[in-house]
């Protein structure tokens, strides 16, 4: 059964994506900014994990130009960290209050809830990935670590 | 229920139209649609977007998160999520799209002079029976049982087959390990392991509905004898309800598999797995 799971789980993993190469100074960018955001309001490791998930299918997903705007990266940063901070997170910061560690631009409400809208479409509504996470209770559990250290480690997974 | 009639066009992954025929169920944007293509009837339930000031609504995102995760004859199966195309794409209605179920309980319920027939009634016990084992039996004919009580959201077809809306969630996430009943004096615990805590709860006396208090109301749903055998065969002191919460949750759940809740002001209840009182 457990075996089953983790079978399910590879095949439910996708192929990792690949960014375009003027994308990758961007994309550098928006996952530093995603991580600071986290561990500023100590979100799960499986938010950022997500958001980032997120970022980078929408981006692999839809047809960047080199020329578009930077802002343009920051707001799909800022909707998929903000979705993934409702799919996972006990308190979500209000969209304005989610906008700290300096960001070079500040969107609206209204502004996100529209990228977010067109993330959540774009994904076609997968906003369940597997991502490394979903592997660790298995790998912990095989490899017979259950001292409650382990569990300690495990839960802040 | 009222009926408002109206045309409502839907757009699933920027292809297939569906036609819909709508009919409008309560204040509820429900929608009652026909796919074109399958001639399949479906519900469609529109995400209120009107008064959101924080983006796509949270509550609107857990529920479409557990929908897909809960696999169960009993939850309503949400097949897709569709768009409506007027507008652009992230401007047009949004609509999740459900398998289509004949009544609402609360409707029927509420309806002066109904009787529930011995078909409807009787796969409400065989749903119950069908389980996998003893627990899991337990547990869904106590789920039914309490959520035809509480009248929440609870559908069924001709045929008597019931499912369960899971309402939106506001609060996420507890992981609990749970084991089956302990049978204590004739009354029910079901116990509830926080391996993380190492601590054990019983939530015997947290609270809940009083099942002999309301038994007259019980009577009037069930009023066919078909059924009465069954509800007397019920374990009532298990049903308060916290209890009764953390049955459906077991009975739909594996152990380990994560609980989500209601807030308190939205309706959820402190068994839920709100973060206050219950979140490991």
């Amino acid at each position: 059964c457990e075996h089953d799971h983790i079978l399910s789980l590879i095949s439910k993993e996708t192929r990792i994506h690949t960014i375009t190469s003027f994308l990758e100074a961007p994309r550098n960018d928006a996952v530093s900014w995603i991580s600071r955001v986290s561990s500023f309001y100590g979100f799960t490791p499986l938010t950022t994990v997500l958001a980032v998930n997120y970022f980078d299918r929408f981006l692999t997903t839809l047809t960047f130009q080199s020329d578009d705007k930077p802002w343009m990266i920051q707001l799909t940063a800022v909707a998929c960290l903000s979705l993934a901070a409702k799919m996972e997170e006990i308190h979500v910061p209000l969209l304005l209050d989610l906008q700290v560690e300096e960001p070079e631009f500040l969107f609206e409400a209204k502004t996100v809830q529209r990228m977010e809208l067109l993330v959540l479409s774009t994904l076609q509504w997968r906003m369940n990935p597997v991502t490394p996470i979903s592997f660790f209770e298995h790998i912990v559990r095989r490899i017979g670590l259950k001292s409650p250290l382990h569990w300690e480690f495990l839960w802040r997974c | 229920m009222t009926e408002i009639r109206e045309e409502v066009e839907v757009e699933s992954n920027g292809q297939i139209i569906k036609a819909v025929i709508s009919e409008v169920f309560s204040q509820r944007q429900v929608y009652m649609a026909k796919e074109i293509k399958t001639g399949e009837i479906v519900a469609l339930k529109k995400i209120r977007m009107d008064n959101e000031r924080e983006g796509f609504p949270i509550t609107a995102i857990r529920e479409i998160k557990i929908l897909k995760k809960l696999h169960h004859e009993n939850v309503i199966k949400l097949k897709e999520i569709v768009t409506s195309p007027n507008g652009n794409k992230y401007k047009g209605g949004i609509y999740m799209v459900f398998e289509y179920m004949d009544h609402d309980l609360t409707g029927l319920a509420d309806r002066p002079g109904m009787r529930l027939t011995v078909p409807q009634i009787k796969p409400v016990g065989v749903d119950a029976d069908v389980q996998i084992d003893d627990l899991s039996r337990a547990l869904m004919f106590s789920y039914v049982f309490y959520k035809i009580m509480w009248r929440w959201n609870k559908l069924m077809t001709e045929n008597g087959q019931l499912k369960s809306i899971i309402k939106e969630l506001k609060v996420p996430i507890t992981t609990f390990i749970v084991e089956p009943f302990v049978p204590h004096d004739q009354e029910f615990y079901l116990s509830i392991v926080s391996e993380r805590l190492g601590s054990t709860i019983s939530f015997f006396d947290s609270g809940g509905i009083d099942i002999e208090e309301n038994w007259d109301k019980v009577k009037t749903i069930f009023l066919s004898e078909a059924c009465a055998p069954l509800i007397a065969t019920l374990p009532l002191e298990s049903l308060s309800g916290s209890l009764s919460n953390f049955q459906v949750y077991t009975a739909l759940l594996k152990p380990h598999e994560r609980i989500m809740a209601l807030d308190l002001p939205h309706g959820g209840h402190l068994s839920h797995g709100y973060q206050v009182k219950f979140c490991f």
